[in-house]
């Protein structure tokens, strides 16, 4: 019999031989022990030189070896300057009595904030001084880091722009009053442009030629104003004197209407009352979570949703009610047909002229606007949430996955400081959007890409964190469970009594930070230099 | 440590263009790399000075890598390149006499089972030993069985026949056992 010779065995070894000598080879193998024993003791010293041509024996230099990705100092510095702009946020605009327990950091960094009151009352204190030294020693770090990468990218561009129309805002679209606690336009003023008024409380007497947009505690209008009212504010009053020529859009607690409005009215609170002296030349949409009352007249349609709903005024085109009640007193009067979807029987006054009876629709279930669930159910919930948003987003988009969760989040300290600026950028840049009127829309898809990618943000972290604790997914299986993982760790975190806004709030800039990183790394020009190569000597 | 996919992903990621990406890539194989470079040149310097120009070339030729197929074979065969270029431009007494003819000496001998003995060695002395070896003989050495590369890709690299990388394998083992049996 002739022997397979050791080239042969070594090929075989190797997984070098053609799928029939590894047939023939094998057959040979079975049949003589010799070869058998041949081939083991090579594979045997194949192992043996692999073992020791992979063993360490001298340290890997330090200019080659894997950096410590994390640096103690800069997490040290952004946990200080998180916490530092709290207390700094919080002094700029101490919450309201009534929503004090409601308001969460994020809320205070993108909406409060812009309530800030002066730098008089910050310097007061001796903690709000260290807390500004913090923001600034945190701004002065993460523009060092930025500006290598922002030097020659378009985002620089982009930054540079925002910046300078942060420091100049000669806006020749809209007047603007900001920083103040109170904020009066007179009864003999008038203001020739739209008027933006960012106070605590908002009084106008005068005239507004343009669009009022003012964002307050409370706006009073006594006065006149040709365009629309967009306001945002704890309560809204129009009173007997007040006129807005254009559509009334709020957002509120309470709104009380008794002036003119020659357009529609769009409101959403909690209480909203159209008085008896009040007039709507078009119509009212509104949604309140307790009761709307309207005693008014009505040009058009009325379109309503509350808990409690009351119409004792003339309505000129038809009326559509959700709720859990509908009472129509003895003055109302409605011109085309009255639909109610609700919960108890309405009651009708039988003064109340009717163009036909109440078309009413009972609904079973107990119609709230505030829901309340049990917390399991909320947790179990709010987890299927993420889960269900995160999972196509991480199977759709498996490259924005692995860049986020192996190059940008594991630079944790980055990610925090480049989610921290996105938000201040993003938030001044469409907030600079919207006061000049013309860019509402940018505005508004800035706030939305923002929201988008703070909730996004947790996404990449889950799968991160479940990463860290199980090893690199290899499978769309795995990396789905460990998104669920993840997210149930950061969900769990969230739900601790006081902390757990706080983790809730980081997770979302961290997530967010490396979902910015990613995209600023695709903005580089690919001929950027490698940095991560250590300098070396001039090829010879 | 990546796994063997996200490192490709990584590695495409870095050539459509993304710099973190490569610096990752870089921190994840340049311990390797340095490995091997340290395994087949003589000094630590020299494969420190190896592993940084490894990762120049490999950046500039970048975009020439195919997506579609594993990313450290390729790294792997840039450094071989680069190594073996930096060994012929220092040694002179380079031998070049092998033929291919070596192949009849080798494929007559057929083994017998005492003659595998370096199982008992420890990896220390196979070490020292894989060091004195001749340079081409330590280069396919390494090629191989550290950074996995096959017979094709090694052929390429020193302008061989796959065959022929069998035939040097097989030499340097048995010079590794004549070494370490007169140790």
């Amino acid at each position: 019999m002739k022997h397979t010779d050791e080239l042969t065995l070594q090929r075989l070894a190797d997984d070098e031989l053609t799928p029939e000598r590894v047939q023939s080879a094998r057959a040979h193998l079975i049949e003589c022990a010799r070869c058998q024993s041949a081939h083991e003791s090579l594979k045997a010293e194949t192992e043996l030189i692999r073992s020791s041509l992979r063993g360490a024996d001298e340290a890997i230099p330090d200019a080659i070896a894997p950096r410590a990705d994390t640096s103690w100092v800069l997490i040290a510095v952004i946990v200080a300057s998180v916490l530092g702009i709290s207390a700094y946020w919080g002094q700029m605009s101490p919450a309201t009595p009534t929503d004090a327990e409601s308001t969460s950091l994020m809320t205070r960094l993108l909406i409060r904030g812009v309530l800030f009151r002066g730098w008089s009352t910050l310097v007061s204190s001796f903690f709000t001084l260290i807390t500004v030294l913090v923001i600034v020693v945190a701004s002065v770090a993460s523009l060092r880091w930025a500006w290598k990468r922002l030097r020659s990218s378009p985002a620089a561009l982009l930054a540079g722009v925002g910046l300078l129309s942060w420091t100049a805002p000669d806006l020749e679209a809209a007047v603007v009053a900001m920083d103040q606690t109170e904020y009066t336009l007179e009864g003999s003023a008038r203001v020739d442009n739209d008027l933006l008024v960012v106070a605590e409380r908002v009084d106008i007497a005068g005239e507004v030629a343009g669009d009022l947009i003012v964002l307050a505690e409370s706006l009073v209008v006594s006065g006149t104003v040709s365009g629309d009212i967009i306001a945002l504010a704890d309560s809204i009053e129009v009173t007997g004197t007040g006129t807005v020529e254009g559509n009334l859009r709020t957002a509120s607690r309470s709104l009380e209407l008794e002036g003119r409005v020659l357009k529609n009215v769009l409101a959403a609170s909690m209480r909203t009352r159209l008085a008896r002296e009040a007039s709507v030349s078009g119509s009212f949409t509104g949604a309140s979570t307790q009761r709307i009352d309207i005693e008014s007249s009505i040009g058009r349609d009325v379109t309503a949703a509350a808990r409690s709903n009351n119409l004792d005024g003339a309505v000129g085109g038809g009326a559509r009610w959700t709720g859990r009640e509908l009472r129509i007193g003895p003055r109302a009067e409605v011109a085309g047909e009255t639909r109610f979807r609700g919960q108890e029987e309405p009651e009708v006054a039988s003064e109340a002229q009717l163009a036909s009876p109440v078309d009413f629709e009972r609904v079973q279930r107990d119609w709230k606007l505030d829901f309340r669930v049990p917390p399991v159910t909320r947790f179990v919930s709010l987890w299927a949430a993420a889960f269900l948003f995160g999972a196509p987003l991480l199977l759709l988009g498996p490259e924005v996955g692995v860049a986020v969760t192996t190059v940008h989040l594991p630079a944790r300290g980055k990610s925090l400081l480049v989610g921290l600026l996105a938000i201040v950028t993003l938030s001044s840049v469409s907030l600079i959007a919207l006061v000049t009127v013309i860019g509402l829309p940018l505005s508004l898809l800035l706030l939305a890409a923002l929201a988008f990618g703070l909730y996004a943000g947790q996404t990449y972290v889950g799968a991160y964190i479940g990463r860290e604790i199980l090893g690199a997914p290899s499978t769309p299986g795995e990396r789905l469970g460990q998104l669920a993982l993840g997210l149930l760790l950061v969900h769990v975190a969230g739900s601790v009594p006081i902390l757990g806004s706080l983790v809730a709030s980081v997770v979302a800039v961290f997530g967010f930070g490396g979902l910015v990183s990613w995209a600023m790394d695709r903005m580089a020009p690919p001929s950027a230099p490698a940095s991560a190569v250590p300098s070396s000597p001039p090829l010879p | 440590m990546a796994g063997r996919n996200e490192l490709d992903g990584l590695a495409r990621l870095a050539r459509s263009g993304s710099a973190a990406a490569w610096g990752k890539v870089y921190e994840e194989m340049a311990p390797s790399v340095y490995r091997l470079c340290q395994r087949v040149l003589a000094t630590r310097e020299d494969a420190e000075d190896a592993t940084a120009e490894v990762f120049l070339k490999a950046r500039v030729h970048l975009p020439q890598y195919d997506p579609e197929r594993p990313f450290s074979p390729w790294l792997y065969r840039i450094a071989a390149n680069h190594c073996w270029d930096e060994l012929r431009k220092r040694s002179a007494h380079h031998e070049v006499s092998d033929s291919e003819s070596t192949l009849l000496e080798l494929q007559d001998h057929s083994p017998s089972p005492q003659e595998a003995v370096l199982v008992s060695e420890s990896r220390e002395s196979l070490r020292e030993a894989i060091r004195e070896l001749d340079d081409r003989s330590r280069l396919v050495l390494s090629l191989r069985y550290f950074a996995e590369l096959s017979y094709t890709d090694i052929a390429e690299v020193l302008g061989i026949s796959p065959n022929f990388v069998g035939v040097l394998l097989l030499r340097a083992r048995r010079n590794l056992r004549r070494r370490l049996r007169n140790a």
